[in-house]
C-alpha cells in the first residue's frame, strides 16, 4: 500500500541558513509517527511546508501515492491533513461551536456543528460541551476543542505539535487513547511532533529523528533504547571540555582543573553558602504551568547552565529573576535575604542583573538614546533633587562605551539605530555596570556574530571570576558546555536534573531535555 | 500563524511604530520561523534610502530632533494644511481670499484679535499639556472632555459658593478644578489598574457620565443651578448663575496686547512639563514606562502607581482648563460649557506628537482658527470651513509620517523577500 504520505528531497532554507536540507519522511497509513528533534531540528519548518505554510524550494509531496501541491493550508484541508498547532488558534470571547464553524466553511448551521461536536466528541471520547465558553476552558479541553474541530473533517492524516507540553499526566493519557483509537478506527494517520522520548518511546509505531535540518535516523521508538534515542537527538559532536578551551583559545589548565575543586573561583562550589536560591518555584500563567517546584542554587563565581529544549520555562525562569513573574508556591533568595519578587524592580533591588532573552522588548527602550538606555538602572544615582545631571549621565556612558567597545557614533545616538550586537553590549554593559551579586543572562548570544559571541563569553567569565553568580539560560547546548561549571537541565517548568560539566554527555544531557531521569 | 495576543496599544502614534530600519533584515519576527533558525548577520548598511528615509522620519518624532527642525517641519505642514483647507473653500464657492482675510483678521489682525486668539488658546493648551503628560506615560486617557467639564464644575462651586476676594477665589477656583479634573481621571485609572478596564474605554465613557452630572448640578435644584433673582423666566434654564466679575480671569498687558492670565498660566504649564519629561528624574521614570513597561517594571517602576499619577495629572490639566473656560470665556456653566476643548485639546496633543513645545503652536493655531472663525459669519461664509481648515491641518501634521512609515515598511518587506 502507498504510504499515507511521503516527502522527498525537501529543501528550505531561510537567509540562506537550511532549515530543512534534503529531508525525505514517510508516514504509512494507519500509524502514529514520532517526529523528533531539538529547537531548530527543522520539524516544525517540515510541517509548515505539509501544512503549506512555508514553500519549499525543492521537493516532493506525494498523499496516499498522490503528488500534491499544497499551496496553503486551504488545500491542505481539503486533502484531508489537519494539524493542531501548538498554539491554538481559537477565539476565547466565542464559544465552541462558533470557534468550530470558524474553521470551517460555507453557511453558519448551529444546530447541525453542534450536532457534529456531538458525534465526533462521542466516537472519540473527547469531552467537550459545544456551548461552553472557550475562554472559561482549561488548556486541556481547549486542545480537546481545536481536535474536534479537525476530526470533523475526517482527517487522513493530522499533525500534533508538542501536543502534551500543555497537558497534565492524566490528560496527555487520554489525549493517547484518542489517538489510538483514531488510527485504529478511522484509519487516520498521526504525526506527532514532540521531544518528549518517553513518549514517543509509549505511543509512535515510527519515528524520524532530525537534527540540523536533516533526518539523522528512522527508528521504531519500541525496540531503540531511550538513550539511543537521546543520542540521535543532541548528536555526538558536542564538544569536549578540553576541546573548548583549545577551541576558544582559553588557558587549558584551569577549565581542566574545574572538576577537581577550587580552580579560579573565589569560593570553591559546594562550600559557600549559595548567593542565588530558588526553591520550590511555582508559578502559572494565564492558566497554564509556567514554573513547576523548581530549584536552583548558584554560588559566587560560578557560571550555572540551564538547558532544556526551548517552552520548558526559561523564559519564565528569567521573568521571575526580572521580578516580574510573581510565585504562588516557593521562594527566591539572595545572600539568605528573601526577595518579593513580582515586584517592579524587586529582584534588581536584591542585586539580580537580568539580561533578558528579547532585549529588544524587555532589555532596553529602542527609541531612547544609547546614553539613557546605559544609564536606565541608575537613574537615582545621577540625580540631584530629582533631576538628572545630564553630564553624569554622559560621562557615565561614555565611559561604558568605551569600557564595553560599543560601536557608536554618540551616545546621542537612538538605540534603534545600533546594530544587534550592539544592542546586547548595551544591556550588558548597564546590567554589569551595577555591580550585581547574580548575572542572569537568557539566549544572550542568539542573533550575535561569531565575534561578538566570543566577547560575550569572555566577558561572562570574568564577571564569574569576579565573584559573580552568574546563571546562562540557553538553547545552545555548545554554549552550555562551554561556559559552564554545573548544568542544569530545564523540563516542564522545573529542574529536571543537574550534571557538574564533566559528567555531562548528549546521552545523559538529551534524556534529561526529554523528561527522562537520568 | 502570527502570535495570538501580540496586538498593539490602541492609538499608537506613527512614530512609535515598532519598525526598526536598520534590523530590517531581522527574520526573527517573520511568523514562519518558529524552528528557529539563527538570524543572518546584522549591523553593517546604515545608509541607503530607507536609512534616509528614517532620517527624515526621525526629525518629526518627538524629541529626536533640535527644536528648530520640528519647528521649521511643522510651518511646512501647517502651510499645507491652510492651502488644502482653503482649496476646499474655493471648491465649495468660497473667495479663498475673504476666507483667508477673516481668518487673519480675527486672529492676529489686531491687538483686540490677539486677545481672543489667546483667549481660545489657552485651555486648549492646558487640555492638550495634560494629554502630552499621560501619552508619554502610555496611558491612552482620551476622556479630557469630561475632565474639563469636572473641573468646570469644580471652579463652579468655588466660585458660586465661596466668599472670598477676587485673587483668592481665582485661585482656589484653578485648585478646585484640578483635583475635581483629576479624581475623574483617576476614576478611569483606577479601573484600569484596578479592574483591567481598558482606559480608553473608561475615560471616554466617563465624558458622557460628566455631561449628565453637569446637567444635574445646574438644572433644578442642583446646587448650581441659577434661581433667576427674580429675572422674567429666569431660573427655569439648566444654568448656573454668572460669574461674578472678582472672579474673571484678569488679563496682563504686555506690548500692547491685553494677554490673559490663562494663557500665561497655560504657556508657563507647557514649559514646565516639557522641561519636567525631558530632565526630571520623575520625567524620565515617566517615559521609560511609556516606551516599554517591562523595562520599567525591571527597574522598579510600578505601573498602577505611576500611570495613575500620570492620568491624574492630565486630568488635572484638563480640569484647569475647566477653570479657564468659566472664569475667562463662557462665565457661566451650561450643559454645553467644555464646548469641545478637551477633544481639541486631545487632538493638538497627538498631532503634536506628544510633544509639549509643538503643542503651543498648535495651540495657538486652533486658537486662531476659533477666533478668526468668528468673522466669517459677517461675510456669509460658514463658520464650518473653519472646521474643515482644522482638520486639514491635522492632517497634514500627520499624514506624512504616516505615509512615510508606511513606505518605509513596503521597503522592508521587499527587502526581506529579496
Amino acid at each position: 500500500m502507498a504510504p499515507a504520505l511521503r516527502m522527498a528531497g525537501i529543501t528550505k532554507h531561510f537567509n540562506g541558513v537550511p532549515a530543512c536540507f534534503d529531508v525525505d519522511f514517510e508516514v504509512a497509513p494507519g500509524e502514529i509517527h514520532g517526529l523528533l528533534g531539538q529547537n531548530g531540528a527543522g520539524k516544525s519548518t517540515l510541517m509548515n511546508i505539509l501544512l503549506g505554510l512555508v514553500r519549499p524550494e525543492r521537493g516532493e509531496v506525494t498523499l496516499a501515492g498522490e503528488p500534491a501541491v499544497i499551496r496553503d493550508p486551504n488545500v491542505a484541508r481539503a486533502l484531508g491533513v489537519r494539524m493542531v498547532h501548538q498554539h491554538y488558534s481559537l477565539i476565547p470571547t466565542l464559544s465552541v461551536w462558533e470557534n468550530v464553524v470558524l474553521s470551517g466553511e460555507g453557511r453558519v448551521d448551529r444546530d447541525r456543528t453542534i450536532a457534529q461536536i456531538e458525534e465526533v466528541s462521542e466516537r472519540f471520547g473527547l469531552e467537550v460541551s459545544p456551548r461552553a465558553m472557550v475562554g472559561d476552558l482549561s488548556v486541556g479541553e481547549q486542545q480537546r476543542v481545536e481536535l474536534v474541530t479537525c476530526l470533523i473533517d475526517r482527517p487522513r492524516l493530522l499533525v500534533l505539535d508538542e501536543p502534551t507540553a500543555v497537558l497534565t499526566r492524566q490528560e496527555s493519557r487520554s489525549l493517547f487513547t484518542m489517538l489510538r483509537r483514531l488510527v485504529d478506527q478511522d484509519g487516520c494517520s498521526v504525526v506527532l511532533i514532540s521531544h518528549n522520548l518517553a513518549e514517543i518511546t509509549a505511543v509512535a509505531h515510527r519515528a524520524t529523528v532530525m537534527r540540523g535540518g536533516r533526518v539523522v535516523s528512522r527508528v521504531i521508538p519500541a525496540e531503540t533504547p531511550v538513550a539511543e534515542l537521546a543520542r540521535h537527538m543532541i548528536g555526538r559532536d558536542l564538544p569536549g571540555t578540553a576541546d573548548v578551551a583549545a577551541a576558544i583559545g582559553a588557558d587549558p589548565a584551569p577549565v581542566a582543573a574545574e572538576p577537581a575543586g577550587p580552580a579560579p573561583v573565589p569560593a570553591g562550589p559546594g562550600d559557600a553558602e549559595p548567593v542565588l536560591r530558588i526553591v520550590g518555584a511555582t508559578a502559572t500563567h494565564e492558566g497554564t504551568r509556567a514554573l513547576d517546584a523548581l530549584d536552583l542554587e548558584i554560588r559566587a563565581g560560578e557560571i550555572v547552565g540551564v538547558a532544556g529544549v526551548e517552552g520548558n520555562g526559561q523564559q519564565w525562569l528569567s521573568a521571575l529573576l526580572a521580578g516580574s513573574l510573581s510565585l504562588q508556591d516557593g521562594e527566591v533568595r539572595v545572600h539568605g535575604q528573601r526577595v518579593p519578587v513580582g515586584r517592579p524592580g524587586s529582584t534588581r533591588r536584591a542585586g539580580v542583573g537580568v539580561v533578558p532573552e528579547d532585549r529588544k522588548t524587555s532589555g532596553c527602550i529602542l527609541d531612547m538614546s544609547v546614553a539613557d538606555n546605559l544609564a536606565l538602572a541608575g537613574l537615582k544615582s545621577l540625580s540631584r533633587a530629582g533631576v538628572v545631571s545630564r553630564r553624569k549621565l554622559h560621562s557615565l556612558a561614555e565611559r561604558l562605551v568605551e569600557e564595553f567597545d560599543i560601536a557608536v557614533a554618540s551616545v546621542d545616538q537612538p538605540m534603534r539605530s545600533l546594530s544587534g550586537g550592539n544592542q546586547q553590549k548595551v544591556v550588558l554593559a548597564r546590567e554589569m555596570s551595577a555591580g550585581p551579586a547574580v548575572l542572569v543572562l537568557a539566549q544572550p548570544t542568539r542573533g550575535l556574530d561569531v565575534g561578538a559571541v566570543a566577547d560575550l563569553h569572555e566577558r561572562m567569565r570574568q564577571a564569574a571570576a569576579a565573584g559573580v553568580a552568574v546563571l546562562l539560560i540557553s538553547s545552545d547546548l555548545n554554549e552550555i558546555m562551554q561556559l559552564s561549571d554545573r548544568i542544569a537541565v530545564i523540563y516542564r517548568g522545573r529542574i529536571q536534573g543537574e550534571l557538574a560539566r564533566a559528567e555531562a554527555d548528549p546521552e545523559k544531557l538529551g534524556l534529561l531535555m526529554g523528561g527522562v531521569s537520568a | 500563524m502570527n502570535t495570538p495576543g501580540a496586538s498593539s496599544p490602541p492609538l499608537r502614534s506613527p512614530e512609535q511604530a515598532p519598525e526598526d530600519p536598520v534590523l530590517s533584515t531581522d527574520v526573527s519576527e517573520s511568523p514562519v520561523q518558529e524552528d528557529a533558525t539563527p538570524p543572518p548577520p546584522r549591523g553593517g548598511a546604515r545608509r541607503g534610502p530607507d536609512a534616509a528615509m528614517g532620517g527624515l522620519l526621525g526629525s518629526l518624532r518627538s524629541g529626536a530632533r533640535p527644536a528648530t527642525e520640528q519647528v521649521l517641519a511643522f510651518l511646512t505642514f501647517l502651510s499645507l494644511g491652510i492651502g488644502v483647507g482653503l482649496v476646499l473653500g474655493w471648491a465649495t464657492g468660497h473667495d479663498p481670499g475673504v476666507i483667508l482675510g477673516n481668518l487673519f483678521e480675527g486672529s492676529i489682525g489686531s491687538s483686540i484679535s490677539l486677545g481672543y486668539m489667546l483667549t481660545a488658546a489657552a485651555p486648549l493648551l492646558l487640555v492638550a499639556v495634560g494629554a502630552v503628560i499621560c501619552m508619554r506615560a502610555g496611558q491612552f486617557n482620551i476622556g479630557q472632555e469630561g475632565q474639563v467639564t469636572l473641573g468646570a464644575i469644580g471652579a463652579g462651586f468655588v466660585v458660586f459658593h465661596v466668599d472670598a476676594s477676587g485673587p483668592v477665589t481665582i485661585v482656589l477656583a484653578f485648585a478646585g478644578a484640578a483635583l475635581a479634573g483629576a479624581g475623574w481621571a483617576l476614576l478611569a485609572a483606577l479601573l484600569k489598574f484596578g479592574r483591567g478596564v481598558d482606559i480608553v474605554v473608561s475615560s471616554l465613557l466617563l465624558v458622557f457620565l460628566a455631561e449628565q452630572l453637569l446637567t444635574a448640578l445646574i438644572s433644578g435644584d442642583g446646587p448650581l443651578h441659577d434661581d433667576g433673582d427674580g429675572v422674567l423666566g429666569g431660573g427655569t434654564a439648566s444654568q448656573s448663575p454668572r460669574v461674578p466679575e472678582k472672579a474673571m480671569l484678569p488679563t496682563i498687558h504686555i506690548l500692547g496686547v491685553d494677554v490673559p492670565l490663562a494663557f500665561v498660566l497655560a504657556l508657563v504649564a507647557a514649559v514646565l512639563v516639557a522641561w519636567f519629561l525631558a530632565s526630571a528624574h520623575a520625567g524620565y521614570r515617566l517615559r521609560i514606562l511609556g516606551q516599554n513597561p517591562a523595562v520599567a517594571g525591571t527597574i522598579g517602576i510600578s505601573a498602577p502607581r505611576l500611570g495613575s499619577l500620570a492620568v491624574a495629572a492630565s486630568g488635572a490639566f484638563a480640569g484647569a482648563a475647566g477653570a479657564a473656560i468659566l472664569m475667562g470665556q463662557s462665565f457661566q456653566l451650561n450643559p454645553g460649557v467644555s464646548s469641545s476643548i478637551g477633544w481639541s485639546g486631545l487632538l493638538i496633543a497627538l498631532a503634536a506628537r506628544t510633544n509639549a513645545a509643538v503643542s503651543v503652536l498648535l495651540a495657538l493655531v486652533f486658537g486662531a482658527m476659533v477666533a478668526g472663525g468668528g468673522l466669517l459669519g459677517g461675510d456669509g461664509i460658514p463658520v464650518d470651513i473653519v472646521n474643515v481648515i482644522t482638520a486639514a491641518i491635522v492632517v497634514a501634521l500627520l499624514c506624512p509620517p504616516v505615509l512615510l512609515a508606511a513606505v518605509r515598511r513596503r521597503r522592508i518587506r521587499r527587502s526581506v523577500e529579496a
